[in-house]
């Protein structure tokens, strides 16, 4: 019995040493999705932003160009950063008016992650 | 002391260029044209006519239409960015065809926004110089090649205003002028070559900057943008005078608009726009706003009142 209960005890020490070890992955996991992935809200509010204003579907790769894959035009660039303000209240700056900054859905997300905090 | 803005005159080359003369050549097709900028023509001056003679012409309009004559003049401003490029410029040739003698003539080698900085210089020089004579002429005809872009948007003619410190149509009450050189590659002609232009960071700082300088000068002088009778802006394109409108609050019918029959013909579209809606609008009254916004970048916005 008692090497039973030892058996059973490896086996538990072996289970938690598993659970703990899952436990942890499961945390660093958690901060990896928070330090690297986008925030979802955030992302699909971006995407359906981009979908008003080019009237559209937007692309599926979210590093695509808006402009080159000719979804958006030069002039619904203004309405899109309008768009933006107004949907996540913020006020973008006259220098950060960069094409480059709001030229694909991960830029605009990346740029509301930083200017959101 | 105030300034008094008393005429406004024009001047535009007989030939018309319709869409489908572009089109051919560019690749394009006319509604394609028209769908991006909303010009539908535009007047391209012949070979022999420069930026000088199509200056003289709005000149000569202008002052026929305010009843004075060139003799009266005490400062002449010629802005053009299509002008010569060494010296003298333009101004020195209007000034001796006007037959001015020993009167101050000066270039201001400035597209789009030109005719703005000239009229808000003018609006502050009345008080020394006495009359001041605005003229805006642009050849852009003669900087564009085959780049569908920018090709499509210009055209030629030539715009002008008189200022004075005598009273007049419309009472002068502020202006602010602002540039911002580091976006000077943005857009840009440097004497050769084709004509530069980021449209992308063009229109997305023209579509913030216009507004804006009219909110801050009719903040200034306590104006809402309800309360104007009509904005006399660059002719850039139909689509930012849209949004320009949008952005301000007011109805397209507000923002006056030629760019379809003309295009943009750079620093001379504002005064060409505002001589023709002053032919056409002699009962408005109320204030009237002109903008304008270009290579430099350089912008503003000026404000004037009917008097009366």
């Amino acid at each position: 019995m008692a090497g039973g209960c030892t058996a059973i005890s490896d086996n538990a020490r072996i289970a938690g040493s598993l659970l703990w070890h899952a436990s942890l992955l499961w945390h660093a996991s958690l901060l990896w999705d928070d330090v690297h992935m986008p925030d979802l809200s955030r992302h699909q509010r971006l995407r359906k932003l981009v979908e008003e204003v080019a009237g559209k579907p937007a692309p599926e790769d979210d590093q695509e160009s808006l402009f080159e894959s000719g979804l958006l035009d030069s002039f619904a660039l203004p309405d899109l950063v309008s768009a933006i303000e107004k949907e996540f209240a913020l006020k973008v700056p006259d220098a950060d008016l960069n094409p480059r900054k709001f030229d694909s859905i991960a830029r605009m997300d990346a740029y509301l992650a930083d200017h959101m905090k | 002391m105030s300034s008094y803005l008393h005429a406004f005159g024009a001047y535009l080359p007989e030939r018309v260029v319709p869409n489908a003369e572009l089109a051919e050549r560019l690749g394009k097709t006319s509604e394609w044209i028209e769908s991006v900028s909303g010009i539908q023509e535009r007047r391209w001056a012949s070979p022999e006519n420069s930026v000088a003679d199509m200056g003289l012409a709005a000149a000569e309009d202008c002052l026929k239409k305010a009843g004075v004559s060139a003799n009266t003049l005490g400062l002449l401003i010629v802005a053009s960015g299509s002008g010569a490029r060494g010296f003298p410029g333009p101004a020195a040739e209007v000034a001796d065809r006007l037959c001015l003698d020993s009167v101050p003539a000066i270039d201001l080698p400035m597209a789009s926004a030109g005719s703005l900085f000239g009229l808000a210089l003018a609006m502050r020089l009345t008080e020394v110089q006495g009359d001041v004579l605005v003229v805006a002429a642009e050849k852009m005809s003669a900087l564009i090649e085959n780049d569908p872009n920018t090709a499509i948007l210009f055209g030629d003619g030539a715009g002008a205003a008189l200022v004075s410190a005598r009273s007049g149509r419309w009472r002068m009450l502020d202006a602010v002028l602002h540039t911002e050189g580091k976006y000077r590659a943005d857009l840009a002609f440097e004497g050769t070559g084709p004509l530069r232009m980021n449209g992308l960071t063009v229109i997305l700082q023209a579509a913030r900057k216009i507004p804006s300088s009219i909110q801050e000068v009719l903040e200034r002088q306590k104006l809402s943008a309800q309360q104007v009778s009509a904005f006399l802006l660059h002719q850039a394109n139909l689509n930012l005078l849209t949004r320009v409108a949008k952005s301000l609050g007011v109805g397209p019918e507000k923002v006056f608009s030629n760019v379809q029959r003309y295009g943009n013909t750079s620093s001379a579209s504002m005064l060409i726009a505002a001589s023709e809606w002053s032919q056409t609008n002699t009962e408005t009254r109320g204030p009237i706003v002109f903008s304008a916004f270009g290579a430099g970048f350089h912008w503003g916005a000026l404000v004037a009142h009917s008097e009366d």
